[in-house]
């Protein structure tokens, strides 16, 4: 186990608060999203971001890769769009007057990758994500390349013109840490959003980390502390979303198909920590559980027919499960 | 890690939590206690539950305090002040710390330093809010007052519980006052032996429980009768007279006549050689026969002192059967004899002390007497209100009664005073006789009563429906002491009344002279013939009867008592 000193937590809290600072000057609004987009990325996790387009999103990954001086590329998925597209692939090249195969990497490798319309891709070209998402490695021919770290997926999902697109399966919906619907811009942050773009004025987007502080902030926040209790509570809020566990509450045992797995525990406990760093504690609270479990359990609640029809939603549940869980047993 | 600070910075959360804890304690028992009350309240609307806004104040106090103690018990656990302090902002810093307290890792010591700078920057007692429901608060208040409110409702049943509280309020005074004569008396008669002092304060003992089993004014002036009766009792005990009618006995017998002498000389010496050879003597079966003889004649001679009298017959049937040995038969007649002294030495003393203390007893029944009377007076100048029609009736009554009350105390009186000892309560039952009801003019039947103690007497009673006859023993032919057994009842006669078993029919309103009214003589009407049963089986049944009348009719006060004594003396 890595020791870390007491200073090594105080940077750490600093650098945190430091990376959300910068990013806000420039985003305008999604102020949630952007905290909940670090605390994932700093956890090390994937996000699914869910959200109409023109949004932003593309530009708070840009701007998050400035800022936390990471490498950043973009793939726009189309149904066409082939899964060496995204890896990369072995080409044929001549050195020296002799033809030999090199493999040319693909937009994946980069620190972070923004993988927009995800659902327009073929389940072909979207699992050769899996792999890069879940191992940070990519196998092209019988060679597997390492992807470099700090790695990030974020990807996007349009919710409507849903025609032609190929929802993401269960399974791979479950490698993302977190799912963050992002919401249009009120009037105000709109107005600042129209001021901010169509100047001419120059961005500066100063770099306040590096790829090693990045990882080093990952490995100290998996030193925050957490009570018992708390860590109780986590647990039993993800087996709460479970219909066959006979501690469920009535809306999971009506309307939910199937719960949250283990991952959903995994990412609450993570991204809870990374919570704690930001607001400065050192300690996991309560709070922390109940606000990075919607992020982090949305997409691992499977809805039944009776939950559609009755126009419940996975943040509903959520909302229900909050209430019924006690915080102490 | 030394968790002194964080337990001395939670301390005044502590006192404020164990504080809430106390309040809702006592504020849950207050509302448990405040729907007991409640429902106390409204059973004493409908039946009679004598001193119940003491009662009801009783309870509340009780819960008050038993929510107190139970508050005691209920001190905050650490865990759960630190869960509250937690939930006053401190956002799990502290049950972090509490679960860290032995790891010395860099993070718990920031982690630690964190919250001793949390706990410094917040004031926990400042910061927790009592959280008392007002509904809880205002559920106890209102319970409560509805409760006492309920108890002054007034009807029937509060004018009863009204008698009966004032009842149980004399009852307790006239008890007090009966223990302090005792104590006059123990002290200004100190030559009473302990036995009689036990017998005196036996007497109270009992009257204190039949006070408390009393549930009317006619249960309390019962107890108090008895007292008197038992008093009367005691005094005519003789032991002086008993030792003489012993001495003359054993006098009598050349077999007992140095024993006899013994007696009189108060000779112990002698007394002692005396039972010694008669205990020879009665080794001889003829000698015993003879003693017996003695013995069952002396015990006559001692109709009112059934102690003795008892004591003597059955010394002489044992000599009598030879289920005693001779040596038995002389120790139990030395027994009795020192029994006999030491009965006799203090008589003087216990003669006045009984008669003190039942004097005390009469005044006591007047006393509590006239708490019925008060009552009764407000209720008939409550009746008096409702029509002039039916105070015309009450007068008429009135009018006849101090005649039955006049001859009643005059044939008691007079009984009593020249009853010899053959002639226990004739005077109780002369009373009787004359204490016809009012208005119940009868038809010139005849009865006769004994009297409990052998004694006789006659009056005439009537109903409406059938001459009374009462197969009384012949007036002065009391039963021989000893023979009395308390089973054995005389049978008297028992009309049935018209129409067989059904209750007498009331119609309520008031008569006025005006209108009309027809009355059919009916021929062959289905009049049962009566029964013949033991009088104990109708006596509760006749001094229901009587005390209802009473109730029912406006009764000079010292009538009544002559009634309820009576009735007390038969029981």
């Amino acid at each position: 186990m890595m020791e870390f000193e007491q200073a090594d937590f105080q940077k750490v809290i600093d650098t945190v608060s430091k990376i959300e600072a910068e990013v806000s000057k420039h985003m305008i609004g999604q102020k949630d999203v952007i905290r909940q987009v670090i605390m994932c990325m700093l956890a090390g996790g994937n996000i699914l971001l869910e959200g109409m387009p023109g949004l932003g999103k593309t530009r708070l990954v840009n701007v998050l890769g400035k800022v936390m001086g990471l490498s950043f590329s973009r793939i726009q998925f189309t149904p066409d769009l082939m899964p060496a597209d995204v890896t990369g692939t072995n080409i044929v090249s001549r050195k020296d007057g002799e033809g030999m195969f090199r493999f040319q990497p693909g937009p994946v490798f980069s620190n972070i990758v923004l993988s927009d319309e995800i659902n327009r891709a073929t389940p072909k070209t979207q699992s050769a994500l899996l792999q890069a998402m879940q191992e940070h490695t990519v196998t092209v021919a019988d060679t597997t390349h390492k992807l470099p770290e700090p790695f990030f997926v974020l990807a996007t999902q349009n919710p409507i013109e849903m025609e032609g697109t190929y929802p993401l399966p269960e399974a791979q919906m479950d490698r993302f840490l977190f799912k963050l619907d992002v919401p249009f811009p009120e009037f105000n942050e709109l107005k600042d959003i129209i001021k901010l773009t169509t100047t001419n004025v120059e961005e500066e987007i100063t770099a306040v980390s590096s790829p090693g502080e990045i990882k080093k902030i990952q490995k100290v926040s998996r030193e925050i502390p957490i009570a018992e209790p708390v860590l109780d509570y986590a647990i039993r809020l993800v087996l709460a979303t479970h219909p066959e566990d006979p501690d469920s509450p009535e809306v999971t045992r009506k309307y939910v198909r199937y719960g949250a797995s283990p991952r959903g525990a995994q990412a609450i406990i993570g991204t809870a920590r990374i919570r704690a760093l930001l607001s400065g504690r050192y300690n996991v609270s309560f709070d922390d559980i109940r606000n990075v479990s919607y992020p982090a359990l949305r997409h691992r609640i499977f809805l039944n027919f009776d939950a559609v029809s009755d126009e419940i939603t996975p943040e509903k549940i959520i909302d229900q499960l909050i209430e019924d869980v006690k915080t102490y047993q | 890690m030394d968790t002194r600070y964080i337990i001395r910075a939670l301390r005044p959360l502590k006192r404020k939590i164990h504080f809430e804890r106390a309040v809702k304690s006592v504020l849950y028992m207050l509302l448990a206690a405040g729907i007991a009350v409640l429902i106390l309240a409204m059973v004493s609307l409908f039946a009679v539950v004598p001193f119940v806004r003491m009662k009801m104040l009783a309870i509340l106090t009780i819960a008050f305090f038993a929510g107190i103690i139970a508050a005691l018990f209920l001190v905050p656990s650490q865990n759960r002040v630190i869960i509250t302090a937690d939930s006053l902002g401190l956002e799990e810093r502290v049950i972090t710390t509490w679960y860290l307290k032995d790891d010395n890792s860099p993070v718990s010591m920031l982690q630690r330093e964190d919250t001793i700078a949390s706990l410094g920057g917040i004031n926990l007692k400042k910061a927790y809010k009592f959280r008392i429901s007002k509904e809880l608060i205002v559920s106890v208040f209102v319970i409560i007052v509805a409760a006492f409110l309920v108890s002054f409702i007034p009807g029937k049943v509060a004018d009863d519980t009204r008698l009966l509280e004032s009842l149980i309020t004399e009852m307790n005074k006239q008890e007090e006052m009966l223990e302090k004569e005792l104590e006059k008396q123990m002290k200004a008669h100190q030559g009473m032996s302990v036995k009689q002092l036990e017998e005196l304060k036996a007497l109270l003992e009992k009257l204190k429980e039949e006070f408390d089993k009393a549930k009317t004014e006619e249960d309390a002036l019962k107890a108090l009768a008895q007292m008197e009766n038992l008093l009367e009792k005691l005094k005519e005990q003789n032991p002086q007279q008993d030792l003489k009618a012993l001495e003359n006995m054993l006098a009598g017998s050349s077999l007992t006549e140095s024993l006899g002498g013994a007696l009189k000389n108060e000779d112990e010496e002698a007394l002692k050689e005396a039972l010694d050879r008669l205990k020879k003597e009665l080794e001889n079966m003829d000698n015993r026969e003879e003693l017996s003889e003695l013995i069952k004649q002396a015990a006559q001679n001692m109709a009112n002192n059934s102690m003795m009298a008892e004591a003597l017959d059955k010394i002489a049937s044992s000599a009598s059967d030879g289920s005693l040995s001779g040596e038995e038969i002389a120790q139990s007649l030395k027994d009795l004899i020192e029994q006999a002294m030491e009965n006799a030495s203090g008589m003087q003393d216990f003669m006045q002390a009984a008669g003190n203390l039942g004097e005390a007893a009469k005044r006591a029944k007047l006393a509590i007497a006239s708490v019925g009377r008060y009552i009764a007076q407000g209720r008939s100048s409550g009746n008096a209100q409702q029509g002039g029609q039916n105070q015309g009736s009450q007068s008429e009554n009135k009018e006849r009664q101090p005649g039955g009350q006049g001859q009643g105390g005059q044939s008691g009186d007079r009984n009593h005073g020249d009853q010899d000892t053959s002639q226990g309560q004739g005077g109780q039952n002369g009373s009787q006789g004359q204490g016809d009801q009012p208005g119940n003019q009868g038809q010139g039947g005849q009865s006769q009563g004994q009297g409990e103690d052998g004694g006789a007497g006659a009056g005439s009673g009537s109903t409406n429906e059938d001459a009374g006859y009462n197969e009384g023993d012949q007036p002065g032919s009391g039963r021989a002491p000893g023979d009395r057994k308390g089973n054995e009842y005389r049978s008297i006669y028992i009309p049935e009344r018209l129409g067989g078993e059904g209750n007498e029919s009331l119609i309520s309103g008031q008569k006025l002279q005006s209108g009309s009214s027809t009355f059919i003589e009916a021929d062959g009407a289905p009049v049962q013939k009566g029964v013949m049963l033991p009088w104990n089986e109708v006596l509760s049944e006749y001094r229901e009867e009587a005390v209802q009348s009473m109730e029912r009719q406006d009764i000079p006060a010292g009538l009544e008592m002559l009634v309820r004594d009576y009735f007390s003396s038969l029981e």
